[in-house]
């Protein structure tokens, strides 16, 4: 039988639960926006290798050249890929408003077999980045208002005290973009880089994990030197090694257009100091 | 002058060094079947494609030349002489060209191919090179345009890209009569009645301009071009002393204005239009005393594409319309053409593949399903299987090959 006191402590108790829940959510939203807006710098230029291994061990390496930079309305990126051949001139263009704007990216592909430039829609990027395990969702800049998350722990990967969060879409529409029913995010607690995240699929089977191999502090921002995905069904994996990586370096305008993407990369379109280390 | 001529004479005062900027090759082979008749193998080829790029200071060329050598025109073959000439050796370059800065654009000297629009295979506002139909009319626009000599200057204004070209003249390439790629619609007029004279006059430069950018959201091309038409139309210059009618090989002048939109709907959707429109354009008529009447005439292309993970599906409707059609002229008044195409790539981009119908309504007098499937277990090692299947009468595009069903396979070694 419930007398007074005891319905009294389960509403205290519910409600204290129901605090901490809310504030683990709080948390987690806080963490989640510390990681959407850390300071990558207000332009970036890296060689980027992204290195498939297939299940029986071999490996395949594609180069391309990544550019990002900031304008008022959100970031900008361009990719050429230079490698192997049949990928060479392939470029894409990808323009991410911020979040708070509540418009999805724009993205423009240029692939050399046709000559033209084509639009892409943004709706679905399950697809797999340039045949890696990486899909372009995994790609995406972090989006805050997508998930519904919550701090579950903390853990140390790589000897860096981490926040551990768990996120959950929170609408169809992110659910039916990215294919994950859940991630479960590693946050370094310092410097809010994500240090692995875990892809669960419908079915809330783990398919695929994404860890930081390696960091290092270049132009006094930590940066990603290394990450590697593995899909546990597949039993594929990925490696994005960025090479070379500069922070706020003189990037043209004319390099974020869609008209970049099909002009292809141009010496003179660098500063000569990004050129003379790549 | 010859294209590596003027290769040789452009690089020569600039010192080209041993090892250029990049290059790479890939040495091919394929064997192509007819699917019904005898003496079903009708390509034993060997190809070669070869790409080079190099710079000095700002100045740099980009070269992709191709070589081809056919086997199956060594020795006897049911094609004769014209076809032997025609298919035996081919070499061609897709690109050589020098680009340079020049006040704040890009200066491009060379064979160039420029494709206008948005259209997957079909052609509306590509319409700067002609195209090689050698090989039928089914191949991929990539490998059959012909590259034109080509003047051209770009510049990016914000969001923007304007483009001037001047471009030198070179037509339409016809399937030799007698091989295994003729058909009705590449038909020229027939020897015994028509005694066919080379053209007179069909030189001449075009000239180019178009606008890449953005309205908003939606991203917006504007084209106009003034070139000759790369198919002949022929004139009729009255009776020969054999009895035979005379005609001669023109190649009218027109212009073309024309737009392309494309914006992304949501949901996985993109919507392309394209619309052109082409003044003067000529077509025969073998009831003028001319041959050939004028007309304005309109393409339009209406496309959407669906991407669901690794596979871009796409719809296309092209229509055509000649706008002052008259009794006898040897085109439609008007005439569409529906594709659908899926491509894809699995496999960690190993396999690809291309899946495509396309059909000219009544779909069963015209329609033709291909599939395209390339797969790379190596980087050095690319295996191709090509197949092509047509439906339909004998005078239209596809069913020309109804009974030329054909599967291709081949194999290119990468450098």
């Amino acid at each position: 039988m419930f007398t007074p006191l005891k319905i009294l402590s389960a509403t205290l108790m519910l409600s204290l639960s129901a605090s901490a829940v809310a504030s683990a959510e709080t948390d987690a939203d806080a963490i989640m926006r510390a990681v959407r807006d850390r300071d990558d710098g207000r332009s970036f230029l890296s060689q980027v290798s992204l290195i498939l291994h297939d299940k029986n061990g071999n490996a395949r390496t594609r180069e391309f050249l990544y550019l990002q930079k900031d304008y008022p309305e959100g970031d900008k990126f361009t990719m050429f890929f230079s490698a192997p051949a049949d990928v060479r001139d392939v470029a894409f263009h990808i323009e991410n408003p911020k979040e708070a704007q509540g418009r999805e990216d724009s993205q423009w592909m240029y692939l050399p077999v046709s000559r033209q430039t084509r639009r892409i829609s943004t709706s679905d990027k399950r697809g797999a980045f340039m045949g890696s395990e990486y899909s372009y969702a995994d790609l995406d800049k972090v989006r805050v208002g997508d998930y519904r998350q919550k701090l579950v722990g903390d853990e140390v990967l790589l000897e860096r005290p981490c926040h551990v969060i768990e996120r959950e879409p929170a609408s169809p529409e992110t659910l039916t973009k990215t294919g994950y029913n859940k991630l479960k995010v590693w946050v370094d607690k310092e410097n809010h880089l994500v240090m692995r995240q875990d892809f669960f699929d419908v079915k809330g089977v783990l398919v695929k994990q994404m860890r930081t191999l390696s960091v290092a502090t270049i132009d006094g921002i930590d940066s990603i030197m290394l990450s590697e995905t593995e899909h546990f069904i597949d039993g594929t994996r990925s490696e994005m090694r960025f090479n070379q990586l500069k922070y706020n370096i003189e990037l043209d305008d004319k390099l974020f257009t869609q008209a970049a993407i099909r002009r292809g990369l141009k010496a003179g379109d660098l500063p000569e100091n990004a050129l003379s280390s790549l | 002058m010859r294209p590596l001529s003027l290769l040789a004479l452009l690089l020569a005062p600039l010192g080209v060094r041993a090892a250029p900027d990049y290059w790479d090759a890939e040495l091919g082979i394929a064997l192509a079947t007819r699917l019904h008749g005898e003496d079903r193998l009708f390509q034993r080829s060997t190809q070669l494609l070869a790409t080079l790029e190099d710079s000095w200071g700002e100045v740099y060329l980009k070269a992709k030349g191709r070589a081809r050598y056919d086997f199956r025109y060594e020795g006897e073959h049911p094609y004769g002489e014209a076809a032997e000439e025609a298919y035996r050796h081919d070499a061609d370059w897709r690109h050589l060209y020098l680009g340079m800065p020049l006040a704040e654009g890009e200066l491009t000297l060379g064979w160039q191919q420029v494709v206008w629009g948005r259209a997957d295979e079909l052609r509306v506002l590509d319409q700067v090179n002609p195209v090689d139909y050698r090989w039928g009319g089914t191949a991929l626009l990539d490998d059959s345009r012909i590259a034109l000599p080509m003047l051209r200057y770009t510049r990016t204004s914000g969001d923007w890209e304007w483009e001037a070209l001047a471009a030198g003249s070179r037509k339409n390439r016809a399937p030799e009569p007698g091989s295994e790629f003729d058909s009705p619609v590449f038909a020229a007029p027939d020897p015994a009645y028509f005694h066919a004279l080379p053209p007179e006059d069909d030189r001449g430069l075009a000239y180019g301009l178009s606008a890449n950018g953005r309205l908003g959201e939606i991203d917006a091309s504007f084209v106009a071009l003034s070139a000759r038409q790369f198919d002949p139309v022929y004139a009729s210059l009255g009776p020969d002393p054999d009895g035979r009618l005379a005609v001669r090989a023109e190649h009218p002048r027109y212009t073309m204005l024309g737009t392309g939109l494309a914006a992304d709907l949501g949901n996985s959707l993109v919507l392309r239009g394209e619309l052109a429109y082409f003044d003067r354009w000529r077509v025969a008529n073998p009831s003028r005393e001319t041959g050939s009447d004028e007309t304005a005439q309109i393409k339009s292309l209406l496309g959407i594409d669906y991407l669901v993970r690794e596979w871009l599906i796409s719809g296309q409707w092209q229509g055509q319309r000649l706008l002052d059609w008259r009794e006898g002229m040897l085109g439609a008044r008007s005439e569409h053409v529906f594709t659908l195409s899926a491509e894809g790539s699995h496999a960690q981009d190993r396999l690809k593949s291309r899946f495509l119908l396309a059909f000219s309504p009544p779909a069963g007098d015209d329609a033709w399903l291909q599939g395209l499937f390339s797969y790379k277990p190596a980087d050095w090692l690319k295996l191709g299987l090509e197949i092509n299947v047509f439906f339909g009468t004998d005078t239209t595009m596809f069913g020309a090959y109804d009974r030329r069903d054909h599967l291709r396979l081949s194999a290119a070694y990468v450098f």
